[in-house]
Parts: structure tokens; C-alpha cells; sequence
């Protein structure tokens, strides 16, 4: 008996393969249903013209009724977007990954949700608190509770 | 339920957004009128209290089953056998699907219908075919066995027959073997066969054969040759085994010399180079004092040798110096060694008290020399490197127990002549004070007959205290020193 949530992943990794990921977006990982990884980047005019980064996700047995852990990976020379909402071990203060995700949401949803909130960015800094959290951040982001106090990117 | 696949791509409007699947059980919330599996709302709102679509409030009460054409429409999609893996290629409508598994699939486990086994089969293997559980009858010997043993009672059925394919006659199957190993006409080889016989033929033949056979005539031959190679081979295993043996017993036995030489350092040589060095005698060697110490020393000895014997007795070369200084022509008793200021310096000063005079110390500076009178018993031998360790201690332990005597001796007569030294000095100080005071008196007397001539009555003025009569004491005329202090000393 295969559980919803590989079911569920098996089906949004098919539709991947058949129809391909938005413009931007590139599938580089998905052995098996456990962790994948995609890279992003922002097409057009943006703040982080020609920069790729990597994303991972990391999906546990509640997926998709519980969000996936979602975050930049900074590990062999790869780098998270100087952004005011991203830290910098990779950690993402973004409310669809927390409190405001929902089972309807995939895995590409969330991809161009957060290739969005990147285009969107008035200023490259990193969160005013970055040190800090970065010091004490758990290992998943999950575990942190964000205050969501930003609409604007 | 939710694991089955579906033939044709399911309208995405059946479709659940949770679980991405056309709906089963679907249900609508009364709040905002979407619809999803009844499991996957009931979860997520397990999970958060609100609609994952629009996000607004949602409570379990709002679930409420769906519109009927709804479920019509995800019951009649087209789905196949949940048995598919196992072989069943059934499709039909989602809702017959459990009525083809529970009455007519092919692929599910029945009980097996034979009586009292309680095993399962699949439905297939049940209908209008033997079950491996069920019994049938040996159409030999007529007894009942299982289906699935049947196979092997024939194989050893008494009652059933073969043809000998050689001798073409019925034999028993369970005796197949037996017959086999006797039967006339098959095919053998020549007893003598592993000795070399090529021939072959029917075993009845084999008699006629071995009156012929020239292998057959040298049997006895045959026989010794292969005990006695047995016994060959049997001694060369014994020999292998104690050949290892004794590799392994000489490893131990090098690992072991190893060790030995190593804690033995310079003494762990073999015997044959104790005719290469030569010890050459102490009245030939030339004066220690003089000379470069590191030449001469040890000099007889192989460079390797000498490295590794420095290595191990850093001071060898100390000793060997200082014992031909002893023993040579000038009898110098300690000769002068830079890298051991401490024990030269201690040792000089005690030589120089005991056997020479404070002048002569003062004279000769830090280094010392003997009075000429020492005893030869202090010759200490060099030490011999050629003997054995045994040898060597023992010789060392001699030189020690020299030492240990002429230091005492030479304690003894520094007592000695510190004693007869003092007494003699304290005879010469009394005689200079002797000698002193009678000057003194004379002085005195001169004095007071000037005193008398000139004034005729003393003053009361003290003669000893004009300058430049008190001349006596030459070698101090040059302090500075007020001279009563000196005269008032005496």
C-alpha cells in the first residue's frame, strides 16, 4: 500500500515530466519522495538577473495535507538569494511554507511563488535579524515559527 | 479505494486538489462549496481549521456528502482490477469494481476447497483444476497421494516399471540404482581404467577383457606403487606442516634476535668481528692533553661501529680519554674536558688541594698539577668493546671500584697534608710574631732613650705613631690603610 503522499508525488512528478516546468524552473533531483531539488532563477528585469539558485524540498509522510520543508541550499559553493525574506543558510520567511500552506498548493506552485517573491524585490538585503536567527536556526525550517509581517514582496 | 488507476484521464473537475485524484467518498463544505475526498478534508482539517482552496473557515460540521450526480460521475469512471499486478486484466466502473474482487476475480484467495486444509488459493486454481492440496491416486500402485507429491511417489513407486535401456528388459523404478550398478549389458570401463586402460565395453564382457588386459596383469605392481604413494604423499603433507612449523618458529626466533640486538646495541656483534679490531696497548698511545680527542679515541674500531657505540654511551670517548691521561708518561691526573666544566672544575680544586701548594694553584691558573707522587694503582683500563656485554660490565665495574679507592686514598692524604700544612703554618706565624714583638721592644726602647735625650721628660706622646718608621711590613706600604690599623692587628 503506497501512502498518499508518495501517490501524490508520484503524480505531480509525472505531470512535471509530461508538461514540463515553468519557464525558469528546472527539476534537477527527484529520486525518490523524500527530497527533491530544483533550480531557480528570475527571468526579465530583476535584481538577480543571471543568478541560479537551488532550491530543496523535503517532504514527510503528512505531505501534501502538511506543507513541505522548503529552503536554498548554500552547501557546495551554492549560494541563497540576498533577499529580505531569505537568510542566509537558506531559511525562507514565506507564510505559504508555514502557516498559510495549503493541500491544494504543489510543489510547483510553491516554485513559482517563490521565483515571484525574488522578481518582486526592491532592494537585495538580508533580513534584519539574519544573524541572529542564523545562530540559533534549527536545521528544518519548518520548525521555526515566522512572524509574516511583509505583504508587499 | 484511493490506490486504484483509472483508464482514461479523469476529468480534472472529479479530480481532488489534495490528493490529486478523481474523488472517492466525495464530500462538499456548505461554506464554500468545494469538494473533496472525504478523507483528505477531514485530515487537512485535522491539520488546519480552513477550506485549502480559499483558505476561509471551515469546521468538520460544514462537511456534508456531495451532490449524487457528482457521485455518479467518479463512480461510473472506468478503472481496472486492484489485482492487475497479480494477472487480472478486468476493467469495469469504479462502483462494480468490489462486487468483480469479492464474486468473480480470478486473482483473489479463496479457502481451498479440499477438505480440512486451511490454506488459501488463488480463485483460479480452484476452479475446475486439481488444487496442489487435493489427493490423487498413483495409477501404479493405486495408493492416494497429494497432487502436489505426485511427482516424486512416481520416482520410487515399487509398482511401477522402466525399460533397461541396455539390457531391454522391465525393472522397477524404485530399484533403478540397484539395477544400474549390475545390469549385463551396460556400457563399463576397464576396472584398470584409472591406471591408463582404454578399453570399454558391456560388462559382460569385462572377464574375457581382463585375461587380456596388460594392465590387469601388473595389478600387483599397481597395488604396491599406489601404497607406496600414498604413503609419499602422506609423509610430504607431515613435511609440509612441519616445514611451516618451523618458519613460523623461526620468525619467532628473528623477531626475538631482533629484540635482542636492539636492546644490546653495540655488543650484539657477530663473532667474526672481534678479529678485525685490535686493542692497542696504553703506553703507546700519545698524551691526552695535547691531543684532538675524537681521533684517536676508538679508533680501532668499524665507523658503523663506533656511531652506534656513541650512540649508546655518549661519555665512552670521556672515559677512554681520561683512562690513558691516568695512565700516561706525565701523570696528569685530570686532563681538561670542555663539555664537562662542572665536574673538571670540582675535581681540580680538590687535586690541587691535596697534592700541590697554594703558590703553585695560584701560579698554574684552573688547571692543575699532581704532586709526581701518585700511586700507579689508579691506571684505569680502557673500556673493551671487543668483549662480550658480560665482559664489558665487568670491566666498567672494575674501573669503578679503582676509582672508588683512589678517590679514597687520595681523601686520605689530602687530610693529611691540609693537617701537616696548617700545624706548619701555625708554627711559622708564631715564630713572626716572636720575632715582631722583639723589634717592638727594641723600637720601644730607642724611643724612649731619644725621648730622655731631648726633653728629658716624655709627653706622653706615643713613638709608635710617627709616620714613616713603620716600614717593616714592605709589601703593604702602598694602601691607603692608616698604618695603626695594621700595628694595632698584631
Amino acid at each position: 500500500m503506497t501512502s498518499i503522499s508518495s501517490r501524490r508525488l508520484a503524480k505531480e512528478l509525472m505531470e512535471i515530466k509530461n508538461e514540463g516546468c515553468p519557464v525558469g524552473i528546472n527539476l534537477v533531483q527527484a529520486d525518490d519522495f523524500s527530497t527533491w531539488l530544483f533550480t531557480i532563477e528570475v527571468m526579465g528585469e530583476s535584481l538577480y538577473q543571471n543568478e541560479k539558485f537551488t532550491l530543496q524540498f523535503r517532504f514527510d509522510q503528512q505531505y501534501p495535507i502538511s506543507s513541505p520543508a522548503v529552503q536554498f541550499v548554500v552547501t557546495e559553493g551554492r549560494q541563497a538569494p540576498v533577499h529580505p525574506h531569505v537568510y542566509s543558510n537558506g531559511h525562507i520567511c514565506a507564510s505559504i511554507l508555514g502557516n498559510e500552506w495549503s493541500p491544494v498548493l504543489s510543489v510547483i506552485a510553491v516554485c513559482v511563488t517563490l521565483q515571484s517573491m525574488l522578481a518582486s524585490c526592491k532592494e537585495k538585503h538580508r533580513p534584519v535579524d539574519n544573524d541572529r536567527y542564523v545562530k540559533h536556526a534549527p536545521e528544518n525550517p519548518k520548525k521555526t515559527r515566522f512572524h509574516y509581517d511583509d505583504d508587499t514582496v | 479505494m484511493n490506490a486504484l488507476t483509472y483508464v482514461d484521464a479523469p476529468d480534472q473537475n472529479l479530480v481532488c486538489c489534495i490528493c490529486r485524484m478523481p474523488f472517492v467518498d466525495p464530500c462538499t463544505n456548505q461554506t464554500c462549496s468545494h469538494t473533496f475526498c472525504r478523507q483528505c478534508i477531514i485530515q487537512s482539517l485535522a491539520h488546519s481549521p480552513q477550506c485549502p482552496i480559499d483558505r476561509s473557515f471551515l469546521r468538520i460540521e460544514d462537511i456534508h456528502s456531495a451532490d449524487p450526480i457528482i457521485r455518479s460521475l467518479v463512480d461510473e469512471l472506468v478503472v481496472k482490477c486492484s489485482n492487475e499486478p497479480a494477472g487480472c486484466s478486468y476493467t469495469c466502473q469504479r462502483q462494480l469494481l468490489e462486487s468483480h474482487i469479492k464474486n468473480d476475480c480470478l486473482y483473489v484467495l479463496v479457502p481451498c476447497p479440499a477438505g480440512g486444509c486451511a490454506e488459501e488459493v488463488l480463485r483460479k486454481d480452484q476452479v475446475g483444476h486439481l488444487c496442489s492440496h487435493t489427493s490423487v491416486t498413483c495409477e501404479d500402485c493405486e495408493t492416494s497421494v497429494r497432487y502436489n507429491e505426485l511427482e516424486m511417489h512416481r520416482s520410487t513407486c515399487l509398482k511401477r516399471f522402466y525399460r533397461c535401456e541396455d539390457c531391454e528388459t522391465e525393472q522397477a523404478c524404485s530399484s533403478r540404482a540397484a539395477h544400474a550398478s549390475c545390469c549385463h549389458a551396460a556400457q563399463v570401463r576397464c576396472p584398470q581404467e584409472h591406471h591408463g586402460c582404454p578399453w570399454e565395453g558391456r560388462r559382460k564382457d569385462v572377464s574375457s577383457h581382463t585375461t587380456t588386459c596388460s594392465y590387469e596383469a601388473i595389478k600387483g605392481f599397481f597395488a604396491i606403487q599406489d601404497a607406496q604413494k600414498a604413503n609419499l604423499v602422506n609423509e610430504n603433507t607431515l613435511l609440509k606442516q612441519k616445514a611451516e612449523t618451523l618458519e613460523s618458529q623461526l620468525r619467532v626466533a628473528q623477531y626475538e634476535l631482533r629484540c635482542v640486538q636492539s636492546a644490546l646495541g653495540p655488543w650484539s656483534r657477530i663473532p667474526t668481528s672481534r678479529s678485525m679490531s685490535v686493542l692497542p696497548p696504553s703506553s703507546q698511545l700519545p698524551t691526552p692533553l695535547q691531543h684532538n680527542r675524537t681521533s684517536p679515541s676508538l679508533s680501532y674500531m668499524p665507523p658503523g661501529d663506533q656511531a652506534s657505540i656513541t650512540q649508546y654511551f655518549p661519555d665512552i670517548s670521556f672515559d677512554d680519554s681520561q683512562a690513558r691521561s691516568i695512565s700516561s708518561a706525565e701523570d696528569q691526573r685530570v686532563p681538561e674536558r670542555p663539555n664537562f666544566p662542572h665536574s673538571t672544575q670540582s675535581i681540580s680544586s680538590r687535586v690541587s688541594f691535596g697534592g700541590a701548594s697554594i703558590q703553585n694553584w695560584q701560579s698554574t691558573g684552573s688547571l692543575p698539577i699532581g704532586s709526581g707522587s701518585r700511586p700507579s694503582q689508579n691506571v684505569v683500563a680502557p673500556l673493551n668493546l671487543n668483549t662480550t656485554l658480560e665482559g664489558s660490565l665487568e670491566g666498567l665495574r672494575e674501573s669503578i671500584v679503582t676509582l672508588s679507592t683512589s678517590l679514597d686514598s687520595l681523601g686520605r692524604r689530602s687530610d693529611i697534608a691540609l693537617t701537616n700544612e696548617t700545624l706548619r703554618l701555625n708554627e711559622e706565624v708564631t715564630s713572626l710574631r716572636v720575632a715582631l714583638h722583639g723589634l717592638r721592644m727594641q723600637v720601644h726602647t730607642i724611643m724612649m732613650d731619644r725621648n730622655a735625650q731631648v726633653t728629658g721628660q716624655g709627653p706622653g706622646f706615643d713613638p709608635l705613631f710617627i709616620q714613616g718608621d713603620i716600614q717593616w711590613l714592605p709589601n703593604r706600604s702602598h694602601m691607603q690603610n692608616p698604618p695603626h690599623n695594621s700595628i694595632t692587628k698584631l
